[in-house]
């Protein structure tokens, strides 16, 4: 299931910024990131840029994500959809 | 229930110095020596992401987040920097730019225009062009470009106010560090609010910086109003909440307006968050009467607009957007 690997991941980058054990991060789809999580500006925009290290792709550069990006469901469908867009083309 | 947002921007660096910018992002990354966590964002990735969140050039992106959070209508404001910054384009063509947009989204936008009392007359003619011409709304200031709200040159211009019954709104309280704070004090604008007591004068961001002083001159001149943009931005230990439920609970709510500072903290609340917040259970509006409310929401700066303006604002037959577009 991608997904649900897209989110364990965001799960362990969430702990990372916040210096914890992926395990004190529980996250769905739902989970917003600065009212339930609390992250602030900062970590907020320090998960973005590990987000572009980690699956490679550009979120900074798309028109109107960022103000967007208020939740895991969010970024996840983002970076699925920048993952798919970058797969060549099958015939 | 009726939702204007009384405070925004296009977000669009069409509008907005790179200086400004640069200076947010210093003061950002200047906070890092006291945030939390080993994991920091470099300077030049917080100023990639601001500069991010002003590609919005056409204001599309504002309008979807005013449809998901049910805001009816915004008050644009475009701050005139040119005698403090070097801007992107000349005051005529952003103030063109400005029309073309409401243009673009018939009903939705209210237009107020900046303007720096150095200007002179050039600055006044330009502001009767924009209220005569492009039906532009109310007198954005910026006082930490230099000058006091106050400033005998800006008489012209709260003259013409007066007599269009147009509202003036101002700045207050810090800003991009590559502006001078000390001009920014809501006190400054008393001399002039008393001079011209026809003219509302909106006190931005008046509950997030120089509280007490900003709730005093509402409390106690009649034609001084506060918005409360960018209240997710409050310094106080335990957040925003506790101090908007002190606000709201004054006696002044007929003189708050709520606004959200867009495209600013679009990416930490975002408009529908602040709407939610402010609004839902536990929210600090809960408790307030749905009068008090509504004022809050909307009442207030739609009744400091001329009526007359509201009804040219309100959205246009297809065949006039066919045009434009």
């Amino acid at each position: 299931m991608p997904e649900q690997a897209t989110v364990a991941s965001m799960q362990r980058l969430i702990a990372q910024v916040r210096e914890q054990s992926p395990s004190q991060i529980v996250v769905d789809r739902d989970t917003r990131f600065v009212t339930d999580l609390g992250l602030a500006s900062l970590e907020l925009i320090a998960l973005v840029f590990l987000c572009e290290q980690t699956f490679a792709v550009q979120l900074v550069s798309q028109p109107g994500l960022l103000a967007r990006l208020h939740t895991i469901g969010v970024a996840i469908d983002a970076i699925g959809d920048l993952q798919r867009a970058a797969e060549p083309a099958h015939a | 229930m009726r939702i204007v947002d009384g405070h925004a921007h296009v977000g669009s660096m069409r509008f907005i110095p790179e200086q400004f910018v640069e200076g947010v992002a210093r003061n950002l990354f200047a906070a890092q020596a006291g945030a939390s966590g080993r994991l920091h964002p470099t300077l030049a990735q917080i100023r990639s992401l601001l500069l991010s969140q002003h590609q919005d050039h056409n204001a599309d992106q504002l309008v979807a987040a005013m449809d998901e959070a049910g805001v009816a209508m915004t008050v644009l404001l475009l701050p005139d920097f040119s005698h403090a910054l070097a801007c992107p384009a000349s005051l005529d063509s952003m103030a063109e730019e400005h029309s073309r947009i409401r243009a673009r989204h018939p009903g939705r936008f209210y237009v107020f225009q900046g303007i720096d009392p150095r200007g002179g007359k050039a600055a006044l003619d330009l502001f009767q062009h924009t209220i005569t011409d492009y039906d532009f709304n109310g007198l954005k200031l910026y006082p930490p470009c230099g000058y006091s709200p106050s400033d005998e040159r800006l008489y012209p211009f709260y003259e013409f106010c007066r007599e269009r019954s147009l509202p003036v709104l101002l700045h207050t309280g810090p800003t991009s560090p590559v502006l001078d704070f000390t001009w920014s004090h809501p006190s400054r604008v008393d001399q002039a609010a008393r001079d011209f007591p026809e003219v509302p004068f909106i006190l931005a961001h008046g509950v997030v910086h120089h509280r007490e002083d900003a709730l005093d001159l509402c409390a106690y001149r009649p034609n001084v109003y506060l918005d409360i943009s960018a209240f997710p931005g409050i310094l106080h230990p335990l957040g925003w909440r506790p101090v908007l439920h002190d606000l709201f609970r004054v006696g002044i709510n007929h003189k708050i307006i709520f606004g959200t500072d867009w495209p600013l903290f679009s990416m930490t609340s975002g408009t529908k968050t602040c709407v939610d917040q402010l609004l839902g259970e536990g929210g600090p509006l809960q408790g307030v009467g749905a009068r008090d409310i509504e004022l809050i929401m909307s009442g207030n700066i739609e009744r400091l607009i001329p009526k007359a303006a509201q009804s040219r604002a309100a959205p246009e037959p297809v065949a006039r957007l066919t045009a434009i577009a």
